[in-house]
């Protein structure tokens, strides 16, 4: 083991972590190298100084004390819960929910009345166009639209006009 | 499914029990009491926040899960009472836990002075009252991090997995964070430390 091994396992030693074998390499090498000795004391005697100031007793009454505050708070409770059903924590995205829920209704109502504005505009344009078809209904031509062959998607006369016009 | 004795005792608390819920103050307070106090430097202060430590687990006991020991849970409510005492404080600077603890009635010594080796050896005594007053100063001048780990290393011997836990932080960073605070209370307790 060389020092700064022994060096980095002082937490180890000190916290009792170390396995047999470790620990017996450790203490040889610590009783070898006086720079590792010498540090290995201060790091030890550092933390028994910590580990020796004593420590506080708690009031021979502390327990009781606590005990008598239970009612106080059993009765403060009761009062919160009513006043604050919610825990504090929920309000906020409660809150966002029900504001984007709110927003989500607005918009697709928007939607809806743009779109039937949309369709009104449109049968007031067409109107004399629809009432003509009224007209015609009774015809087969109307009867049968679906039957009709579709028109050519090129105009042949459209292509002769244009041909003319290129030459 | 079985707990250790804590858990068990809480989770009778969670339902209302008092007599397990006074065996858990009665077994923990002495040490509650100790790490506050190495934290804030007052008795008084220190009973009152571990008082309010035990009443917040009270009021929380409805909210206990038994997934970590009850030790685990405690001490993060001891942790962030003393967090909270510190940013209290930070907003009234005249009572800052950072403030190091200066001895002498002129208030003016330098908190870590040498001994003067011209002086004649003080007694056994007066050695070892000395040595606590640097332990106190040397922790109180710690991080927040390192001087509560150590605390909860040295009141209550918790493993480091469960210091990792109170403090939120990776294995590695506390085993970091308890190497770098033996390290520096050497380098300050090393003068009053005996050859």
């Amino acid at each position: 083991m060389n020092c700064t091994q022994c060096q980095t396992e002082f937490d180890r030693l000190l916290d009792g972590r170390l396995d047999a074998r470790t620990e017996t390499l450790l203490r040889k090498h610590l009783a070898d190298c006086p720079d590792c000795g010498a540090a290995w004391r201060d790091y030890e005697g550092a933390w028994a100084a910590f580990v020796s100031v004593p420590e506080i007793e708690p009031s021979s009454n502390f327990a009781a004390r606590v005990m008598s505050q239970l009612d106080h708070v059993e009765r403060e409770m009761p009062a919160r819960a009513w006043f604050f059903p919610l825990p504090w924590r929920w309000v906020a995205p409660a809150t966002a929910a029900v504001m984007l829920f709110a927003a989500s209704i607005g918009v697709w109502m928007n939607v809806q009345g743009v779109a039937e504005q949309a369709a009104n505009q449109e049968l007031a344009t067409n109107l004399p166009v629809v009432q003509h078809l009224d007209l015609l209904k009774d015809f087969d031509i109307i009867a049968n639209l679906d039957r009709i062959a579709p028109l050519p998607e090129h105009d042949p006369i459209e292509e002769m006009m244009k041909a003319l016009w290129n030459s | 499914m079985s707990f250790d004795p804590d858990t068990e005792l809480m989770l009778k608390v969670s339902r209302g029990n008092r007599a397990a819920f006074e065996a858990l103050v009665v077994k923990y307070q002495r040490v509650v009491i100790n790490t506050i106090y190495r934290s804030v430097g007052d008795p008084a202060e220190a009973e009152d926040l571990a008082q309010n430590v035990f009443v917040q687990v009270w009021k929380s006991r409805s909210r206990y899960k038994p997934t970590a020991k009850f030790s685990t849970w405690l001490f993060t409510i001891v942790r962030n009472m003393c967090l909270n005492e510190v940013r209290r404080r930070a907003r009234h600077p005249a009572d800052s836990l950072d403030k190091p603890i200066v001895d002498g009635a002129e208030g003016g010594e330098s908190v870590w002075q040498v001994p003067d080796q011209r002086a004649k050896p003080p007694s056994e005594e007066a050695l070892a009252a000395e040595l606590r007053k640097r332990v106190d100063t040397a922790l109180a001048a710690l991080p927040e991090t390192q001087r509560t780990a150590m605390l909860l290393l040295r009141h209550q011997n918790m493993p480091y997995e469960e210091i990792a836990k109170v403090m939120r932080c990776s294995l590695s960073a506390t085993k970091s964070v308890i190497h770098r605070a033996r390290a520096i209370l050497r380098d300050q307790l090393k003068p009053y430390l005996r050859p």
